[in-house]
């Protein structure tokens, strides 16, 4: 034995006892430990990155572009990989574009963190600059940066988009979830040397584009709108305004314009109040315009015909306490129903609607769709405020009657006037034309709400009647079109102050329809504290003309009026959808409902002659609805007291 | 002999052992370079592994008592070549520890460790008292010492304190008495703040670091934190064959080399790691079981010395990789990528054997 046994013991256990603990650290780090490293691992190697998907463009409903998505990078730092903070921070501000001192940038870079922004969504040009410098550590992610080429066009409606693309409001708000599209994710290995690796992102991983979102707005319409608005705005000094054109037959909004706007290109530049859709978002007491419902209210009821004498004589009327009078202290005295609605007469309107009292006259309110949201798909759409009669006070029903404690959306006032237009049925307005994904597949038609008949075919041509005589001779006459005929209503609202009515602060409005007999277009302009001692039919009403006048023009609607004819107001009626009269053999209308003044219009202006009898409204008639007769041949009604 | 007769008294086990974890050496190598432009490093160490069965081969058929008979030269030649490289003045990564011979380089620093050894055997050979005298002690240390100042002067810190197991073999089993023990431990001591301040920054910051490993956690202790990382994130069974991120990103320093264990950590898990330390201790047991048959005290004294090489290299490695020793260079034996070092440990294998494959019979 060359060496002792006991030494090599000893050297056995030495080294057994260092094996031990060997092993037992072995194990604390690859069993015990063993899920921190990898947390360590993955965070030191992995980088998930959500991968931004395009967000979809939003198309007018002549495929022009209110708002797309073009490429433009983001630029970030990893300030670990940075060698020198100061020498790169003087290198990117000499990148003019970047708007960023050097002071600005070695803060950023001297943050520590393995991540730090320098800048969000750059035109491509500029990340390019600052590629050229070639700078370790910085890095370049693509992105998509919202872009709206027609600048503050339509902003209210279209709405805009946060950095982090998240539509914050309009269609980009309520379109979102289909606009904005899936994001994918893609992990990035990254070694030691901060090389990256791309391993993702294919598969369910990839990243599904935004739908395309196409309006019923016309991008020509809207500017025609936003033009007029804009000007009687700034003519009059007004607070803001609202202008909204609708096509009445189906309820597509062509243009809805608010006043003030915004450029959702730099939203943050503008208040929150600019980017409001006022259209839809605000509420107001309509005033005059409300007539409208008290008039149709009545005649559809019976209570009162056109030709029916009203006592105004008083100049105003006492409703307990209180005594409501005329705008400007008129007194009217003695005149038609007509008469009311064309001088917008308050103790007229007010008699009217007290004889339909609360519950009929409720009943037409709500079915005429206020008090509640139409549902139009745009964000924060107000319902408006309609007291169940419950809550009616003595004064409510006159109140009522001509406007007042009653709050309405724009929009509201629009689809109502569309439903008189419309003969008596009511559209929902719709500002989505279609949806349609990448490969341009429709993938979303919003349903369209079955129309709502609201008063009857007869009584909307009453009102037609009414609403076209407030234009041809009444407080509308600055909304009269020298090629069409203009129906309308004027309103011209004392805003409500604390403890009554404001004497100079007025919400003034004109909500119309052109051409009256066959309407295209129902316009409404709004115009909040005009400057002055102003009107609807003053300040509003020559902005509906403007708009109209143009957007017909646009539409190439074929003038209404025959040019020799034009003081002879004598049109169609627009409910009936007959040839025009000039052709040989047109239809006989159908008159019956109608009083004699209107049954007469409409009969001229169909090319027909009439023989009446009796009084009242048109009972029977000879030939019936629908038969062909030639030009000039004589229609025999017969009248009586009564709704038929 | 008969050839036949010869293989038989070869210790088989020893060589299969051996030549299976030279063969895992490969593998791992192949899996820390394949990725990269150190690829052909694969190609190249299994030449080295080729060149070191060979060299192995040449130990186990010349007789280890002509080995020890020549060591005086052997060792000379080798302290020639350590002094060569101090007035030279090559650098090759920092140190002067590298000879250039044609297109190849290797570090007589390894091959010392074996001649040194073989000195050794043969000074314990001829000397068998219980135990030594002021004047042997004296003798001994320098032997050892002469080389260990040299290559710490190159300054290659790690390859100069792998030769401790030569101080310890010597010491320990040479056998010195209680009074000499207490001269070294107060020479040790005293040494220690003298040795500080010689030692270069950078050494001197490993040891702080391992000391307080939070210290810098992206300088040396980097290295420390990654192999880890690589070791810890393998768990029981690990990531598999090539699919260690640490290794594929290039996160885990010299992984072919200083870090390989990291790299088996990390494929192979706490499995393979329990699979190589297992041959390596079969290794290390076969080995003692030889020096304890060895017929002289040259031949036991010889395979102590390289078996506490092997000992030495593997737990100060392994203990390094896992943070319970400072970083150092040592490589882990017949693992690691290194031409050196490979041959330097086939040679001891074959020395091993030799003493072994002799151990009753008369040559």
């Amino acid at each position: 034995m060359p060496v002792s046994q006991k030494r090599l013991l000893q050297l056995f256990a030495f080294l057994a006892a260092w094996a031990l603990i060997v092993i037992a650290r072995l194990a604390q780090v690859q069993l015990v430990r063993h899920g921190d490293y990898v947390v360590k691992a993955q965070r030191q190697q992995e980088r998930t990155l959500a991968l931004q998907p395009v967000r979809g463009s939003i198309f007018d409903s002549r495929q022009r572009v209110l708002a797309e998505s073009v490429a433009a990078e983001s630029i970030y730092a990893d300030p670990q990989a940075i060698g020198d903070p100061a020498q790169t921070a003087k290198a990117l501000a000499s990148v003019a574009a970047l708007h960023m001192s050097a002071a600005e940038l070695n803060t950023k870079l001297d943050s520590g963190g393995g991540f730090v922004w320098i800048a969000r969504q750059l035109p491509l040009e500029v990340s390019a600059a600052v590629k050229a410098l070639r700078l370790p550590g910085i890095y370049y992610l693509e992105e998509h940066r919202r872009s709206y080429p027609r600048g503050m066009l339509a902003a209210n409606v279209v709405g805009y988009v946060g950095l982090d693309g998240e539509g914050l409001g309009g269609i980009e708000h309520s379109f979102d979830a289909q606009v904005r599209g899936r994001a994918g994710r893609i992990t990035l290995l990254r070694d030691a040397r901060r090389g990256m690796y791309q391993v993702g992102g294919e598969g369910p991983n990839r990243p599904i584009d935004g739908k395309d979102v196409y309006l019923t707005i016309d991008s020509v319409v809207q500017f025609i709108a936003e033009r007029a608005l804009g000007r009687v705005v700034d003519q009059y000094h007004a607070l803001d305004g609202v202008a909204i054109v609708m096509d009445p037959r189906d309820g597509r909004i062509l243009a809805m314009a608010s006043n003030p706007s915004f450029d959702p290109n730099r939203f943050p530049d503008f208040p929150p109040d600019a980017r409001k859709n006022r259209a839809v978002q605000d509420t107001y007491e309509p005033g005059s315009t409300f007539k409208i419902v008290t008039a149709s209210a009545g005649l559809e009821e019976g209570v009162v015909t056109p030709s029916q004498i009203i006592d105004c004589a008083d100049g105003y009327i006492q409703i307990g306490s209180t005594q409501i009078h005329e705008h400007g202290h008129n007194r009217y005295g003695l005149i038609t129903f007509e008469d009311v609605m064309t001088h917008s007469s308050n103790v007229g309107a007010i008699r009217v609607g007290l004889v339909l009292g609360p519950d009929r006259f409720y009943r037409y309110i709500r079915r005429f769709g206020f008090g509640e949201r139409s549902g139009i798909a745009l964000p924060g759409e107000a319902s408006g405020r309609v007291r169940r009669t419950e809550q009616w006070s003595q004064l409510s029903n006159a109140s009522l009657s001509i406007g007042q404690e009653v709050s309405v959306t724009p929009l509201q006032v629009v689809s109502a006037m569309a439903a008189v237009a419309n003969g008596g049925l009511r559209v929902q307005p719709r500002i989505i034309d279609k949806v349609t994904d990448a490969n341009g597949n429709i993938v979303d038609l919003p349903p369209v709400a079955a129309p709502v008949r609201v008063i009857s075919e007869k009584t909307a041509a009453v009102l037609n009647e009414i609403l076209k005589s407030v234009v041809s001779r009444g407080t509308g006459m600055r909304a009269a079109l020298a090629e069409h005929v203009v129906a309308g209503k004027t309103g011209t609202a004392q805003k409500a102050v604390r403890g009554g009515y404001s004497q100079d602060k007025v919400f003034v409005s004109f909500a119309g329809y052109v051409p009256a007999d066959r309407p295209r277009l129902v316009i409404l302009v709004m115009v909040d504290e005009p400057k002055g001692e102003e009107y609807g039919g003053t300040v509003a009403a020559p902005a509906f003309k403007e708009i109209a006048e143009s957007t017909l023009r646009y539409l190439g609607v074929p003038p209404s009026i025959p040019a020799r004819t034009i003081d002879v107001s004598a049109p169609t009626l627009a409910t009936f959808s007959q040839k025009p009269s000039t052709t040989a053999g047109s239809a006989v209308p159908d008159l019956r409902g109608l009083d004699a003044r209107a049954a007469l219009a409409r009969a001229t202006a169909a090319g027909f002659r009439i023989r009446a009898s009796g009084s009242g409204v048109v009972q029977t008639q000879q030939p019936m609805p629908g038969e062909a007769l030639p030009i000039d041949h004589q229609v025999v009604l017969t009248l009586a007291e009564g709704a038929r | 002999m008969s050839a036949q007769r010869t293989l038989s008294r070869l210790d088989l086990n020893l060589l299969t052992t051996a030549l299976l974890i030279a063969a895992i050496g490969c593998v791992l190598v192949y899996s820390a370079t394949y990725f990269g432009p150190e690829a052909p490093l694969f190609r190249k160490q299994v030449m080295w592994t080729l060149i070191g069965i060979v060299l192995m081969v040449v130990f186990i058929a010349i007789d280890y008592h002509v080995l020890m008979e020549i060591a005086p030269v052997l060792y000379g030649v080798g302290i020639l070549l350590l002094m060569y490289l101090l007035v030279s003045d090559r650098l090759t990564r920092n140190v002067k520890s590298w000879i250039h011979v044609g297109g190849f380089q290797f570090q007589p620093s390894e091959f010392m460790k074996i001649f040194t050894a073989l000195l050794i055997a043969k000074y314990f050979d001829s000397n068998d008292r219980a135990y030594l005298d002021v004047r042997s002690f004296s003798i001994v240390m320098a032997m050892i010492g002469a080389p260990v100042v040299l290559i710490a002067l190159q300054p290659a810190f790690g390859s100069a304190a792998s030769f401790f197991p030569l101080f310890g073999v010597a010491m320990f089993f040479g056998g010195i008495k209680p009074k000499l023990w207490l001269i070294a431990t107060v020479c040790f001591l005293v040494a220690l703040p003298v040795g500080w301040h010689t030692l270069k920054p950078f050494q001197k910051e490993r040891i702080m670091i391992f000391l307080d490993p939070a210290r810098d956690p992206l300088g040396s202790g980097y290295q420390v934190m990654q192999a880890k990382i690589a070791t810890g994130s393998g768990g029981i069974t690990g990531k598999g064959f090539l699919h260690g991120t640490q290794v594929n990103l290039e996160y885990l320093p010299a992984r072919h080399t200083d870090f390989i264990f990291s790299v088996l950590g990390e494929e192979w898990g706490f499995v393979g790691v329990s699979v190589v330390l297992t041959l390596y201790l079969f290794l290390i047991l076969e080995s003692l079981a030889v020096a304890k048959a060895s017929r002289d005290r040259g031949g036991t004294f010889l395979v102590l010395s390289l078996i506490c090489f092997f000992i030495f290299h593997i737990l100060i490695n392994v203990s390094m990789q896992i943070g319970l020793l400072p970083v150092t260079g040592i490589p882990l034996p017949l693992i690691s990528y290194g031409g050196s070092a490979t041959m330097m440990f086939f040679m001891a294998i074959g020395l091993i054997l030799n003493v072994g494959f002799r151990k009753f019979v008369n040559v």
